[in-house]
């Protein structure tokens, strides 16, 4: 019988896809009956879909375009 | 003893019959250190699992573990049948019977055995060779194809978007002054981001007693979920898309340094686990529990905004 603390630890492998069968049916089993550790498998499953869906921390071309030409000129120039 | 536990999956018996001589203890536990992979590792149920299992590699392979994840099998298994064999010698009793998942290995060519490293081709590599011939428009397409990737990294580390384009113009510069060091080792975009990555770092030694990247700095142990209500089923239709974005960018900015880049270059710039290790100079293991604690703790930051209002407020957390 595995513990929450048990499942904590392999949450990521698990969520990764990356335990063995035997090992992955233990968990589910604690899945099963309990609510805490099956939240935070749902809830952080769903973190990690907004975060990857959700298009975060871009660079607008129309910031990068004066840094590149910046950039170029000093190359082409021979400065470093 | 830690480091058997786990690296190795358990710490054989023999390691207890062998107290009187700690010279021939070391000695082993350096050979695995040695011989057991950094990259691309299996993790420590899997090779608990395997050795007791006895996996054969054509199992090992469709199971979809990774060539170096074969080796390591095959390696940890080796040793598990040494340790019983000098057990049984010293009397302490053998482990469990441990079974070689290599008796099929005869079925692979000569070109599929993996004594050597295997590289991936380079989707940049053309590229760079036209820059290493002195063409520097090639240079301007490899700022194009990765400026996103190197202003993610540069945030990631400094946690300021201000500063991490001011710090692009460096980095971009560093690339080019090094590129004559650049030997196609490792792919174009992992040398740069690493480079991205040590611009960022010697910035904020620069600015403040830094946050620390190295794998020696001790990770929150203290760190438990306390958000642990259900989630509204469809989080992504509660808020617009620049609303999700703000609330995102904000709660990863609040993350400590070493999580906070993991989780950029791993689930906002889709680095693969081996990648985003090699660029910062980090082990796979680290690498992993890294993002794991990194997403656990955006959960955590993200969940009121997620958690129906109707049953706010009655966490209990998980304490076992």
């Amino acid at each position: 019988m595995i513990t929450c603390a048990d499942f904590m630890a392999e949450i990521g492998n698990y969520m990764e896809g990356d335990v063995a069968d035997e090992v992955r049916h233990q968990l589910e089993h604690h899945l099963s009956h309990c609510q805490t550790c099956t939240v935070l498998v749902d809830s952080s499953r769903k973190t990690l879909k907004i975060v990857t869906d959700t298009g975060t921390f871009d660079l607008p071309d129309a910031t990068f375009r004066p840094i590149a030409e910046r950039i170029m000129a000093r190359i082409r120039s021979g400065e470093k | 003893m830690l480091f058997l536990r786990k690296e190795f999956g358990l710490v054989p018996k023999v390691f207890s019959a062998q107290t009187l001589r700690p010279d021939i203890l070391q000695a082993e536990a350096d050979a695995l250190r040695l011989l057991l992979l950094s990259e691309d590792a299996l993790s420590r149920a899997q090779k608990r699992d395997i050795l007791l299992a006895g996996t054969d590699l054509e199992t090992l392979r469709d199971r979809g573990f990774t060539e170096n994840q074969v080796l390591e099998a095959v390696v940890t298994t080796s040793f598990a049948c040494f340790f019983n064999v000098l057990q049984t010698g010293l009397g302490a009793g053998s482990d469990f019977a441990a079974k070689m998942p290599a008796k099929k290995a005869h079925l692979s060519t000569p070109e599929q055995r993996h004594t050597a490293v295997t590289t991936s081709v380079d989707p940049d590599a053309e590229c760079v060779a036209r820059l290493q011939g002195g063409d520097l428009n090639a240079f301007e397409e490899l700022m194009n194809r990765h400026s996103q990737r190197v202003y993610r990294t540069l945030v990631g580390i400094l946690g300021n978007p201000d500063e991490a384009r001011d710090a692009m113009q460096d980095t971009f510069l560093k690339v080019f002054q090094h590129l004559a060091g650049f030997e196609g080792r490792s792919k174009f975009s992992t040398w740069l981001v690493s480079i991205a990555s040590n611009t960022a770092i010697q910035r904020l030694r620069e600015r403040k007693p830094m946050e620390s990247l190295d794998e020696s700095a001790p990770d929150e142990e203290g760190f438990r979920p306390r958000q642990v209500q259900a989630w509204t089923d469809d989080p992504e239709q509660l808020y617009s898309q620049a609303e999700m974005r703000s609330l995102i960018e904000n709660g990863v900015m609040k993350l400590p340094v070493k999580y906070r880049v993991v989780l950029m270059l791993r689930d906002i710039e889709q680095l693969g686990i081996e990648e985003a290790a090699s660029a910062l100079g980090l082990g796979i293991p680290a690498i992993k529990a890294r993002l794991l604690r990194g997403r656990l703790m955006l959960r955590e930051a993200l969940a009121p905004h997620f958690i129906p209002s109707g049953i706010k407020g009655s966490a209990k957390g998980v304490t076992n």
